[in-house]
């Protein structure tokens, strides 16, 4: 019999739910310390030892096809695998999948790996696959990659080993929509048994799922049958969610995590001032962005926005805001990091408050109040938008900022009760067809501003289906290019953002292009002699 | 009612007598107390920089004057390259306006309620004592957060909710003085004259009622001030760019080692503030009040 | 005293009703989706009105109304929307986390309040008196955040004896859940102490010039007989409700003190629920506080009814 918690009996003390008070005793799952133990192995990365790593949020839903942001997908990414990664250098690779690629133009093959075990020992088989995205594309599961897969006309197992994707039409996106965090594949007995997969986990990856005690701790342990023989060298992973970003940064530096992920831009230099401690980031993915209700008066005039575009200055945002750490964007979108960077757009959108000035005027908004909402939740989207705000003023505008709370902020921009939205995320793939995110009449973002461009549209729908290169870049180069004259959106600044870690965590690398993904903290180990 | 009359034997001894003999004798005793003097000056000064903020801050407190996170101007540059000094003055005025809105916002319904509980029906004063019971049965932070959480996080919002929360404080002292006195002589006297219970109640009985409502208003300043601080500290106070002093303290944790001054100013003016509504506030209800001298509530 | 008791109990049951009542209304009142927080960022609308569906968020209002009173009658707490973790599941360690620290906060409150408050009365207007007086003042003073953050960044880093460390079970390692506990508790602990030490000080000023006190020395005793057996146990009784409103103090200030120190509590567990407009979770929640504030208030009333002889006539 477990013993009944002091804190059981504080809560029948508290004369609180007495009756239930000691049903939990709920003491959190903790690794036997043995685990903690490294052992140096010569000219190989040492074995063993438990990562703390502190998390900006606490997973609340495990479920494999449903993402809650970047945090989350690294307990999916440790847990379960795709068919497709992105390896260290932001390049596809396999992960199921030994083999794999187009074997027409509407026709793409995978080839599984052999030996694949999921955590409960059973073998990994077609079915499963076909399974999995039989889930991903069922409306019911609302799965992340779900509209991704809508060009996707049938998944089928060819023979034991062999899987096929029949597309309805040439889709260029669709190995980055499988290299995705949330393109998992699931054991079809496990989820047909009835378990919830939103509180419990059980996939083919290199850890498996102990327990997740809520604001406390999310704890994973070595997978002894996992593919790669050599994988993992950590005994386990404790996850432990620290919201509050001072907090978080504070926790790693007194060294009660190993390992942060979000370092806000406001620490990134006390911790690179740390010796001991290095941070892994990248300034290509994030960016912040402000966009228009463009179907009311006054942003149904292109000129006013592109006075208040000409009115943000941007290295003053990026200075203030993100004291530095990051890249203005005054051109195209999808950042140098991706292929066919259009480089010649650069500097279309300088900072210039007397041409703002000049174009209000013509559109007979001199000195018009503008109201804007903004996110205080996440210091990366709320600081750039105080930031922008007397560049904005220095054109005449009278600029009124309100900051909500998250989902309220959701609310507010997609019911359009602002004319104008300060906002940040990431491109979803790295591929510059996630503009259509932003761009397209029907994606997720743009349908916030009402805009709609028959031509984007049209080029964006051209894009996914070409097939040469020089092709999508002009594509893609003429897409941005519009994109900075209808102005449907305005964007700010690209921040630096990464993980930071102590020296003694080796082996892990931030995703330097292409697109979000946790799979290197697979492959880290430790040299710590604890 | 003559003052005779009021500091007669038969008066309670919570009788708001001193308030009685003008103003100036009143100041002179508060003055008398060196704490209390010390503390009322501050006050002033205070109440007066808050006051002419806008004509006496160096800068506007929305612009960028100098490179962030330097030493410029007299207090510093914050993050956002903003004058430090200009911004502290605001956020005093912000925190001290909010503060004082809801407080006025407290007094006058929790006053009218507890008189109107004290001395009306069995029923009315079973249902307004109850609700305030309920509204006493919330943590004061946790109802304000989800009432902020629902109006949308504007200065007016919380000064409402501070406002709906303080209360309870008011009703309870006035309905609690107004038993007491309710069947003292003079006021039996004045319902057996015929007098209308209104007047009855505004003449009679509320200059009673006064001396502790004036104590409990000083108190309840300093409180609201930490429960806006508190509040804008968790981002549901005013919104940027302008500052209150609870917003500046949560904005300057995260420069704690780069600039400490960001963290440092708005807490010990918080501090400093705090303290000195406390110390003049029991100098005030040690003069009104003698009895509950050094209490609190 | 039993009609007494009964209507309390009553009136306890009716606050409870319409504090869940309230809660009900207001968490839905507030903007923003639950669907959406559940599917991240990019999820399409489609997706969201599906998962809305899905959660019966679109039940009609009353019946969802009455399925909470229902359930709860059950006493069963509700299903997270977004973790699909029954309520029950959390809610008790997390209360016994808050409850940890504020009973632990309160009872030190209590005792070096009484203590300092008795030494002030005893020396009243000596320097001893004078430097509690001003330093209760001071501790009322200090808003709880402001405390909070000093505290961490002079331990934590400054003089680095007390660094955050993972929060640990006291069954797991009492040693280090001790450590983590010290922070925490201080910062509560400040403003509660000063206010007891207040109380205990005026309340025993007033004993001490009472009558019956008077009587005693004249029949004299000495005076540490007439503190510790009339004036002190006297005093006791406005403390004790002093310390009842404490109790409501301190948990309401566990939103603050749980945020800076990163302590897994029940605040912390509201926070983000409201957060996530995950609406089991804050109704489970803001009951079950409320229904410890309202049992405390019952107690209190009924130890100052049993203690004090004129609460009986009124």
């Amino acid at each position: 019999m477990a013993p009944i918690s002091r804190r059981g009996l504080l809560a029948v003390g508290g004369g609180a739910l007495g009756s239930t008070a000691l049903a939990a005793c709920g003491s959190p799952a903790k690794l036997p310390d043995s685990m903690e133990e490294i052992r140096t192995r010569p000219d190989r990365p040492s074995r063993g030892g438990v990562l703390h790593f502190g998390l900006s949020t606490d997973p609340a839903n495990l479920d494999p096809h449903v993402t809650t942001g970047a945090a989350s997908d690294f307990l999916r990414q440790l847990t379960y695998n795709g068919l497709l990664q992105y390896d260290g250098d932001g390049e596809i690779t396999g992960d199921l999948a030994a083999d794999y690629g187009w074997s027409s133009r509407t026709t793409y093959k995978v080839k599984l790996r052999p030996g694949v075990r999921f955590h409960d020992g059973s073998r990994l088989t077609t079915q499963d696959v076909v399974f999995s995205f039989r889930r991903m594309m069922d409306k019911k599961t609302a799965a992340t990659t779900g509209p991704l897969l809508d060009q996707v006309d049938a998944v089928e197992a060819e023979d034991a080993t062999t899987v096929v994707f029949r597309m309805k039409q040439p889709d260029t996106t669709l190995p980055f929509v499988l290299a995705g965090p949330t393109a998992n594949i699931v054991s079809q007995r496990w989820i047909e048994s009835g378990v919830d997969p939103k509180t419990r986990v059980m996939g083919t990856g290199p850890f498996k799922f102990i327990e997740r005690i809520p604001g406390v701790s999310t704890t994973l342990e070595r997978f002894g049958d996992y593919f790669d023989p050599e994988l993992p060298y950590l005994n386990g992973i404790v996850f432990q969610p620290m919201s509050d970003d001072y907090a978080r940064v504070t926790a790693l530096r007194t060294a009660t995590v190993d390992m942060i992920d979000y370092v806000p831009a406001t620490h990134v230099d006390v911790i690179t001032k740390n010796p001991r401690l290095r941070f892994a980031s990248d300034k290509t993915f994030g960016f912040g962005f402000v966009g228009f209700v463009t179907s009311k008066p006054p942003f149904d005039d292109v000129r006013v926005r592109k006075a208040i575009a000409l009115s943000i200055n941007r290295p003053s945002v990026l200075e203030t805001a993100l004291l530095g750490h990051g890249r203005p964007i005054d051109g195209a979108l999808m950042s140098d990091a991706f292929a066919g960077y259009p480089a010649k757009l650069d500097n279309t959108l300088g900072y210039d408050p007397e041409q703002a000035r000049f174009l209000l005027k013509k559109a007979g908004r001199e000195g018009m109040t503008m109201p804007v909402v903004t996110t205080s939740t996440y210091s990366v989207i709320s600081r750039p938008a105080q930031a922008m705000l007397p560049g904005i003023r220095a054109a005449g505008v009278d600029v009124r900022l309100t900051q909500q709370e998250w989902l309220t902020f959701r609310a507010s921009v997609t019911a359009k009760s602002f004319p104008v939205h300060s906002w940040g995320t990431a491109p979803k793939f790295g591929d510059p067809s996630s503009l259509g995110d932003f761009l397209s009449s029907t994606g997720t973002f743009a349908v916030n501003t009402d805009f709609k461009d028959e031509r984007i549209d049209r080029l964006l729908g051209e894009g996914r289906r070409a097939r040469s290169r020089e092709l999508r870049d002009e594509i893609y180069r003429d897409v941005e290019q519009r994109a900075l004259e209808l102005l449907p959106m305005t964007w700010t600044v690209r921040r630096q953002q990464g993980e930071a870690h102590y020296d003694y965590v080796k082996g892990y690398r931030h995703p330097p292009k292409g697109s979000w993904t946790g799979t290197t903290l697979r492959r880290i180990w430790m040299e710590k002699t604890a | 009612m003559s003052t005779a009359e009021l500091t007669s034997s038969q008066a309670p001894p919570e009788a708001a007598a001193p308030a009685r003999r003008g103003s100036k004798y009143f100041l002179r005793r508060l003055a008398a107390n060196r704490r209390t003097a010390i503390a009322g000056g501050f006050l002033l000064l205070v109440g007066l920089a808050a006051l002419l903020a806008p004509l006496i801050a160096p800068h506007d407190y929305r612009d960028i004057v100098g490179k962030p996170l330097t030493q410029g101007g007299v207090l510093g540059v914050d993050d956002f390259g903003r004058d430090v000094l200009s911004r502290l003055l605001i956020g005093l005025r912000t925190s001290l306006a909010v503060a004082l809105s809801a407080v006025v916002i407290a007094g006058v319904l929790g006053t009218a309620l507890g008189l109107v509980a004290g001395y009306g029906s069995r029923l009315v004063s079973g249902v307004i004592m109850r609700g305030i019971d309920i509204l006493l049965s919330f943590p004061p932070i946790v109802l304000a957060i989800a009432v902020v959480a629902a109006m949308g996080p504007a200065l007016i919002n919380v000064v409402m909710v501070i406002g709906v929360l303080y209360i309870p404080r008011f009703t309870r002292i006035v309905y609690s003085q107004v038993l007491a006195i309710r069947h003292v002589e003079y006021v039996e006297a004045s319902e057996v004259m015929g007098t209308r219970r209104s007047t009855i109640l505004l003449r009679t009985i509320l200059p009673n009622v006064a001396a502790p409502v004036i104590v409990q208003l000083s108190l309840s300043v300093s409180f609201a001030i930490q429960m806006e601080a508190g509040l804008s500290f968790l981002g549901l106070g005013a919104q940027p760019p302008l500052p209150s002093l609870g917003t500046m303290v949560g904005a300057g944790r995260d420069f704690l080692e780069v600039q400490p001054s960001l963290l440092i100013y708005p807490s010990v003016l918080i501090i400093l503030l705090v303290l000195a509504l406390n110390v003049f506030g029991d100098g005030l209800r040690d003069l009104l009040d003698p009895r509950r001298r050094g209490t609190d509530s | 005293m039993k009609r007494f008791l009964l209507t309390r109990f009553a009136q306890a049951l009716l606050q409870l009703f319409a504090v869940g009542t309230i809660v009900f209304f207001l968490v839905r009142l507030i903007p923003g989706d639950p669907a959406r927080a559940a599917l991240g960022e990019g999820a399409t609308d489609e997706q969201v009105a599906q998962t809305r569906e899905a959660m019966h968020l679109n039940d009609p209002f009353l019946q969802q109304y009455f399925g909470f009173w229902g359930r709860l009658f059950q006493g069963d707490l509700g299903t997270s929307l977004l973790s699909s973790r029954p309520v029950m599941q959390d809610l008790p360690t997390r209360l016994g986390n808050s409850l940890e620290l504020v009973l632990v906060s309160l009872a030190i409150a209590l005792v070096l309040g009484i203590l300092l408050g008795r030494i002030a009365a005893t020396r009243a207007d000596k320097p001893a008196d004078h430097a509690l007086v001003g330093g209760s003042i001071f501790g009322i003073s200090l808003p709880v955040f402001v405390l909070g953050t000093l505290l961490l960044m002079v331990f934590a880093f400054l003089i680095p004896v007390l660094p955050p460390q993972r929060f640990t079970t006291p069954w797991e390692d009492p040693v280090t859940h001790l450590q983590i506990l010290i922070l925490p508790v201080v910062t509560l602990t400040a403003a509660s102490c000063a206010v007891i030490t207040r109380m205990t000080r005026s309340a025993m000023l007033e004993t001490l010039t009472a009558d019956y006190v008077r009587t005693a020395r004249s029949k004299g005793l000495s005076e540490k007989r007439v503190i510790k057996d009339h004036a002190l146990r006297t005093a006791l009784l406005p403390v004790a409700s002093a310390a009842t409103i404490e109790l409501t103090t301190l948990i309401g200030s566990t939103v603050l003190v749980e945020t800076i120190f990163g302590w897994p509590g029940v605040s912390s567990l509201l926070m983000s629920a409201v957060g996530q407009r995950d609406y089991p979770v804050i109704q489970a929640v803001v009951l079950a506080v409320a229904a410890i504030v309202i049992l405390v208030n019952l107690v209190g009333d009924l130890v100052i009814r049993a203690l004090d002889p004129r609460a009986e006539e009124a």
